[in-house]
């Protein structure tokens, strides 16, 4: 049953306009400096917040860049979370899906701001339990590693994760990250990838394999016939991902 | 008699909450939007914390002023985090954050009109069913009313009684909102029904032009509050009381001075009235 006339309604989205876009909009029994002081602290609530989100980005952009990028999101923008803190993952889909001006002069936009969000995104992630039984060691022989499932696979465009983004930008390429979560500190990380070691972690991710079967499935995908030499390699990177806490231990293939 | 005072828990002193150095608060207050669904680091702070102390939670999000319907989704979200928290009372804002499909994130005022109490009301009633408990309504500070048909307590009052909710009753935001708008505060909080206040809130507020105040929770208390606090607990039955501080973070010892103001105040106010009733 409706309960809030046309007319109330209409009062909330004209105040909810004004303090989006700012444009005059007449509304009856207001005063205009508190109207003006609404508009200043909604929009320092969304400034801030994304202050906070994207340091790279804002001391990348200029102060009049930043403004435009968070007015337009604030203003053309529909906001869907309810939780504040997952906000600025709507700046980077409204930039994803937007012509922007910025875009055009900063192609690597959407990158760098989805690589910004990577780190509060895995840093904040749900915990994922670890239903499967396994050791906490570096014995990968005949075993199956056990990555730390608390974690990201992504490929970038540009290498924001090795070099300030200034750096960065002059050198495009096909670059693999891996960004997990260390299960004690709670502390984000990034390891550089070659195209072999996210093969190998994709296929982990599909399916229960030893150290063998990979280097077999490897040496099928890329052409590479000597399995020993790739064996050896997957079980230094292996160890490495175990020192660092991106792989937790092994589980006995079954 | 041991009235509970408590504080709003912020990441900046989370650690000292479970190391209990300087603060000592009774219970803390936490705000769920700021811990729902995340793990890591801050889930292991707020377990820590949680297990330390008794809990209440005071809302941002879930609009009850809003002319839409109500996002059950988040709904659902909000009470699994509330019971998982053994969150011992919910409160939440007399304004709405989200129109037009939109959050917007700040508290907006609700125009004081007949059909908006009857639909805040069913809103709450709604609200307090699917959450399964009742739900403390805060008196917000507004900087404008918006073609309003009567008063902020005529408001407040019949959303109250229609609702058949709680009151979240937060005095500084009576001080602000006399101020703003040029009415008596004790007169305001006389007309209040203090037998349904759930719990208090106090915190500081900054002067930003001669005729306007801005509910920052970014200053320390000021006299003036705390004598309107005296004054109005001096009328309702004891509660626990709440301190805000959000940013702007003095000392630790200050918020803790703070905190031992309140409990001055209340400890003769209350004790007195305990003394009538044996």
């Amino acid at each position: 049953m409706r309960t809030l006339d046309n007319y109330t309604e209409k009062l909330q989205h004209r105040m909810t306009e004004y303090c989006r876009t700012g444009s005059p909009n007449f509304l009856p029994g207001t005063n205009g400096k508190g109207m003006k002081h609404y508009r200043r602290l909604s929009f320092n609530i969304f400034n801030n917040t994304l202050e906070q989100a994207y340091p790279i980005t804002q001391e990348f952009l200029n102060e009049k860049e930043w403004m435009e990028l968070v007015d337009g999101f604030f203003s053309g923008h529909d906001c869907q979370t309810p939780l504040l803190w997952q906000m600025p993952y709507e700046l980077y889909t409204y930039v994803e899906e937007n012509d922007l001006k910025l875009k055009e002069k900063y192609p690597f936009l959407p990158e760098l701001i989805y690589f910004e969000w990577l780190e509060i995104e895995v840093h904040t992630m749900e915990d994922i339990d670890i239903t499967a039984e396994y050791i906490p060691d570096k014995h990968f022989e005949g075993t199956v590693p056990l990555v730390n499932p608390e974690h990201r696979l992504v490929q970038l465009n540009y290498p924001l994760h090795l070099k300030p983004i200034k750096e960065a930008i002059q050198l495009p390429g096909q670059y693999f990250v891996l960004i997990f979560r260390d299960p004690e500190e709670g502390n984000v990380h990034f390891i550089n990838l070659s195209v072999v070691f996210v093969f190998a972690l994709e296929q982990l991710s599909q399916q229960d394999l030893t150290i063998n079967e990979l280097a077999i499935m490897i040496s099928e995908q890329f052409g590479v016939e000597d399995t020993g030499e790739i064996k050896k390699h997957l079980k230094g990177f292996f160890e490495d991902l175990f020192g660092q806490q991106a792989v937790l231990g092994y589980k006995p293939k079954k | 008699m041991n009235t509970k005072i408590g504080i709003g828990l912020r990441r900046e002193f989370v650690d000292e909450l479970v190391q209990q150095k300087q603060l000592k608060p009774d219970f803390i207050e936490l705000a769920p939007e700021n811990w729902m669904k995340m793990g890591g680091y801050w889930k292991k702070k707020l377990r820590q914390v949680t297990e330390k102390y008794p809990v209440t939670s005071h809302g941002l999000s879930l609009s009850l002023g809003s002319p839409e319907e109500l996002d059950y989704d988040f709904m659902k979200e909000l009470k699994k985090f509330l019971e998982e928290n053994n969150v011992q009372i919910f409160s939440e804002h007399l304004s709405y954050t989200k129109t037009n499909n939109a959050h917007i994130y700040d508290l907006l005022p609700i125009p004081f009109r007949e059909d908006a109490v009857k639909h805040v009301a069913t809103r709450i009633r709604e609200a307090q069913e699917l959450l399964g408990r009742k739900i403390a309504i805060e008196n917000v500070s507004y900087y404008t009313p918006v073609d309003a048909e009567m008063d902020e307590a005529e408001f407040l009052n019949g959303v109250v009684e229609e609702a058949d909710c709680n009151l979240l009753l937060d005095v500084n935001n009576v001080y602000v909102n006399a101020f703003n708008h040029n009415y008596d505060a004790r007169e305001f909080i006389n007309r209040l029904p203090l037998d349904k206040v759930a719990y208090i809130h106090m915190a500081g507020h900054e002067k930003v032009e001669p005729d306007l105040i801005i509910d920052t929770h970014g200053e320390a208390i000021i006299d003036p509050v705390y004598r309107l606090f005296e004054y109005t607990v001096n009328r309702m039955p004891e509660v626990p009381v709440l301190l805000e501080r959000d940013f702007n973070f003095p000392e630790l010892e200050e918020l803790q001075q703070e905190m031992n103001n309140l409990r001055n105040i209340t400890e003769k106010a209350w004790r007195k009235e305990n003394a009538n009733t044996r």
